[in-house]
């Protein structure tokens, strides 16, 4: 299979409407380094169904349930930290008159904004037909309702009574209260569950082909029987694929506005105030880029380990981790970009508050966490620049990893700084997360790798049915040499 | 490949007649209005520079991104952006102006010491000839690059080199754009300031941009010229791009207006204040109905991208949005100095110089024909564009 006729196929390309009257044939073929085959070592489209539902049939070695044990574990710790909180109160953490919320409410959006790669690769990347998703998709996904589910913990345990939670709710009751409809925050409990679900049905519908691949291959009973009952009766008829893909086409739609919808909103918990460092008019664009940024640096963190150890190196090719490294150069420029904007306008402004915040975020107390958030963010993925950087496999482990801790500090330099210097400087503080803050956080680390190992274990790391759709023979194409049948 | 040569066709005629009218319509209007209200002159041409410098600046960053992300969809139609990238070489000699008159454009821009060191007169001449100096840059190289591969089948090298440098190019595009937009605009409200005000000029640019290239799009197609590499395929993706950007402008502009409302600071909501009263509202709401709620609906179905006759309202409308939107900016700018309430004829000579200057940008987008190729005739994703299925 020569890198040419993938070209071709990627393309997809049987046009019988346009006849080109004096060019039939692009007699120079594009340059290799471009268009990369997705798939590598020239697999049939059986081969890959042994692979991927080879995984789930397979049984797991001892390594794994270590793995998980260790996991569940560090999850057991968060509870215990959560148990903690609820029983003595909110008291036991660090927060204080001054800086009423910093822990809680910079692991809400950071674990947020991990889920935000998941749909982007969805959603946003099936909307712009790129072919390479199908590989990432899944597994994206699935990070994604992981995290939206760590980061539900945070905002419900701190309202110190987790179990009026449904309070945050409106509905009908007779003491006539209703939530505050004027409020961020009550958006936030509308977008993030209306993400939720939707993410999880988008990930479930693109499940149900596979499902039913796995429900044949299985062999134990139960596991068939669960993956019959999940895959709802899938036929893979003509009929069945047709509705598939109209359903999948608009919930890419429908999730596309709501992915961005949900860090607006998030945004918008700081940029609808008052505070300098807090209310500026580039906050919800800035946090859409940042989540998608931080996201991605996670799927690439998973990823890098997990084509690793299940084998997948010829389905999560190099070109897959060279788009995502191009695509966290790219976002991380948008967030330095936005970086930049607010420190430029805050001097601009001529605004003393305005200046005065945005020099003691850089120079004050808070000074490392700033420079964290900035070398991480910004400096860091600018070797990404380097091709040879972008292809480095340990290299783009350790700058995911920076990433994810730079994406941490951001959230907290923005809450933290802007809260700890009052406009009353006798009120002025200073925020010191507890042990128990600590372990909760840890413990939504735990609950997240966790529920990502057992789905890597349980159900189609790889969206089977997409990746033998972008196979080479899988569409209908007209090769200019020989035919290619598997 | 052979090259395709649009210089004489029918094609040609038609966008060298549409200039030449653009042109005529627009100086008699701008002119018949500013003779009108004298006070209308300077925010006229300002509207004027504004719209046609963000479109054809625009226009090379489109290119660039097509190299940057690999695109093989747009590798047929990529000469239309390019074609009129080249009227951003002038960017200059539209701005001489601004720049020597620059006390009567923004008033009292200077007199804020805190913004002095940025602000001060001769750092704002040398900024605004570095932007103009980098789109001429960006013009030479990245189109340069292009039509230079036309000359050299099977050897990708200038390609490659575009390839290489997009990025950067790409770069230096958003932070010239950005600034432009706080200098040239922002700057007429010397004590107003928003951070995500770049990026809502880029917004509009973005969205007129691809609609331009759609009316030439639909234009060249129905002249028949470049039959055989185009197709209704190409002006799906136009459309769906064209469908995403107007609604990428309403976000970016409700982000903006949103955030100062809710947070109600007087030194930031006197920008909205002065732009929704004194019938300047009315501006305000033709935009958000223009420019969000008509194209939506229009582009909203996946047939009607196909639909020739939509698809140009949506991009014509689209176009007159963008006007009212850089008008709603720029005009009540000048509320001090002549125009308190809402005037038809400061519009109408801002809408005169507007015409005028697309009229230009077509003149030299038609004279561009000439010289190159209607088609990037050696470009490496040439086949997979020609295969394209939306």
């Amino acid at each position: 299979m020569s890198v040419e006729n993938v070209t071709q196929t990627g393309q997809g390309s049987s046009q019988e409407h346009l006849t080109s009257a004096s060019y039939q044939n692009n007699p120079y073929p594009v340059p290799d380094s471009q268009r990369e085959p997705l798939v590598l070592g020239n697999p049939s489209i059986h081969d890959v169904t042994e692979k991927i539902a080879g995984i789930i049939e397979g049984k797991a070695n001892a390594k794994y349930w270590v793995a998980v044990l260790i996991c569940a574990s560090i999850a057991g710790i968060g509870f215990a930290a959560i148990g903690e909180t609820v029983t003595t109160g909110i008291g036991v953490w660090g927060s204080n008159n001054t800086i009423g919320w910093a822990w809680d409410i910079t692991n809400f959006v950071f674990w947020i904004g991990i889920g935000h790669a998941g749909t982007l690769i969805s959603a946003i990347l099936y909307l712009f037909r790129q072919k390479w998703r199908t590989a990432i998709n899944r597994s994206a996904e699935a990070m994604t309702i992981f995290a939206v589910l760590c980061a539900g913990i945070f905002p419900v345990i701190h309202t110190g009574r987790p179990w009026f939670a449904y309070w945050l709710t409106p509905y009908p009751n007779q003491m006539q209260l209703w939530v505050n409809f004027r409020s961020p925050l009550v958006w936030d409990v509308f977008a993030v569950t209306t993400y939720l679900t939707v993410s999880a049905l988008f990930w479930f519908i693109g499940l149900v082909p596979d499902l039913a691949t796995i429900r044949n291959y299985v062999k134990g009973k139960t596991a068939k029987s669960l993956y019959t009952f999940f895959s709802f009766g899938w036929t893979g008829s003509m009929r069945a694929w047709h509705h598939y893909e109209i359903a999948y086409l608009i919930l890419a739609g429908l999730s596309t506005p709501l992915v961005i919808s949900v860090h607006t909103i998030v945004s918008m918990d700081f940029a609808t105030s008052v505070l300098p460092g807090w209310h500026t008019t580039i906050f919800p664009p800035y946090f859409v880029a940042g989540a998608i940024f931080s996201g991605f640096a996670m799927v690439m963190t998973l990823l890098v380990i997990a084509r690793e150890i299940l084998g997948l190196k010829d389905y999560i090719t190099l070109k897959h981790l060279e788009n995502m490294n191009k695509i966290i150069l790219a976002t991380g420029m948008m967030v330095g970009y936005a970086y930049s904007m607010e420190f430029f306008i805050a001097w601009y402004s001529g605004n003393e508050y305005e200046r005065t915040v945005f020099i003691n975020r850089a120079f004050g107390e808070y000074w490392w966490a700033y420079w964290s958030m900035l070398s991480c963010n910004v400096l860091s993925p600018q070797i990404y620049w380097f091709k040879k950087a972008r292809r480095n496999i340990p290299l783009m482990f350790v700058i995911s990893i920076f990433v994810n801790i730079g994406m941490w500090f951001e959230r907290f330099t923005i809450i933290s700084t802007s809260l700890h210097h009052d406009f009353l400087p006798s009120s002025w503080s200073y925020y010191t997360p507890t042990m128990v803050e600590v372990g909760i956080f840890v413990g939504t680390i735990g609950l997240f790798l966790t529920l990502f190992l057992l789905f890597s274990k349980y159900l189609p790391v790889i969206a089977i049915s997409e990746i033998k759709g972008i196979m080479p023979g899988s569409q209908p194409v007209h090769h200019h040499d020989e035919e290619h049948h598997h | 490949m052979k090259p395709v040569n649009l210089g004489g066709t029918q094609f040609q005629q038609n966008v060298n007649k549409t200039s030449i009218i653009c042109i005529g319509v627009g100086i008699v209007l701008a002119i018949a209005g500013m003779a009108m209200n004298q006070a209308s002159i300077l925010p006229a041409y300002l509207v004027g520079a504004m719209y046609v410098i963000g479109i054809s600046v625009t226009a090379l960053f489109f290119s660039a991104l097509q190299f940057l992300v690999r695109a093989g969809w747009s590798a047929s139609i990529r000469r239309i952006p390019e074609m009129l990238g080249w009227f951003a070489q002038f960017a200059l000699i539209i701005l001489l102006p601004i720049l020597i008159f620059r006390n009567s454009f923004y008033h009292g821009i200077e007199n804020i010491p805190s913004k002095a060191p940025y602000t001060n007169t001769p750092f704002f001449i040398a900024r605004v000839i570095g932007y103009c100096l980098f789109w001429f840059w960006m013009h030479r190289y990245i189109i340069g690059n292009s039509i230079k591969q036309d000359s050299m089948p099977g050897d990708y090298a200038p390609t490659l080199k575009n390839y290489k440098r997009s990025a950067p190019f790409v770069l230096g595009y958003a932070l010239t754009i950005t600034f432009a937009a706080f200098d040239l605009m922002m700057a007429l409200e010397p004590h107003w300031f928003s951070t995500i005000f770049g990026l809502y000029y880029f917004a509009g640019n973005f969205v007129s941009t691809i609609s331009v290239i759609t009316l030439l799009f639909i234009s060249v197609y129905n002249s028949g010229e470049l039959k055989g590499f185009i197709s209704k395929e190409h002006m799906h993706d136009l459309g769906k791009l064209m469908f995403a950007f107007t609604i990428f402008w309403t976000y970016i502009h409700f982000s903006q207006y949103f955030l100062i409302w809710y947070s109600n600071l007087p030194e930031e909501t006197f920008y909205y204040i002065d732009r929704t009263k004194n019938g300047w509202e009315i501006l305000g709401w033709a935009s958000l109905f223009i420019h969000f709620i008509v194209p939506f609906i229009l582009l909203l179905r996946q047939d009607v991208k196909r639909n020739f006759t939509i698809v140009k309202a949506a991009a014509i409308i689209i176009l007159i949005a963008h006007f009212i939107d850089l008008s709603w900016i720029i005009i009540p700018g000048y509320r001090e100095h002549g125009i308190e309430h809402f005037d038809i004829i400061a519009l109408m000579s801002a809408g005169g110089m507007v015409l005028f200057f697309m009229g230009l940008l077509l003149f030299f987008t038609a004279k561009r024909m000439n010289s190159i190729s209607g088609i990037a005739h050696n470009d490496p994703f040439l086949q997979e564009s020609i295969d394209l299925i939306s």
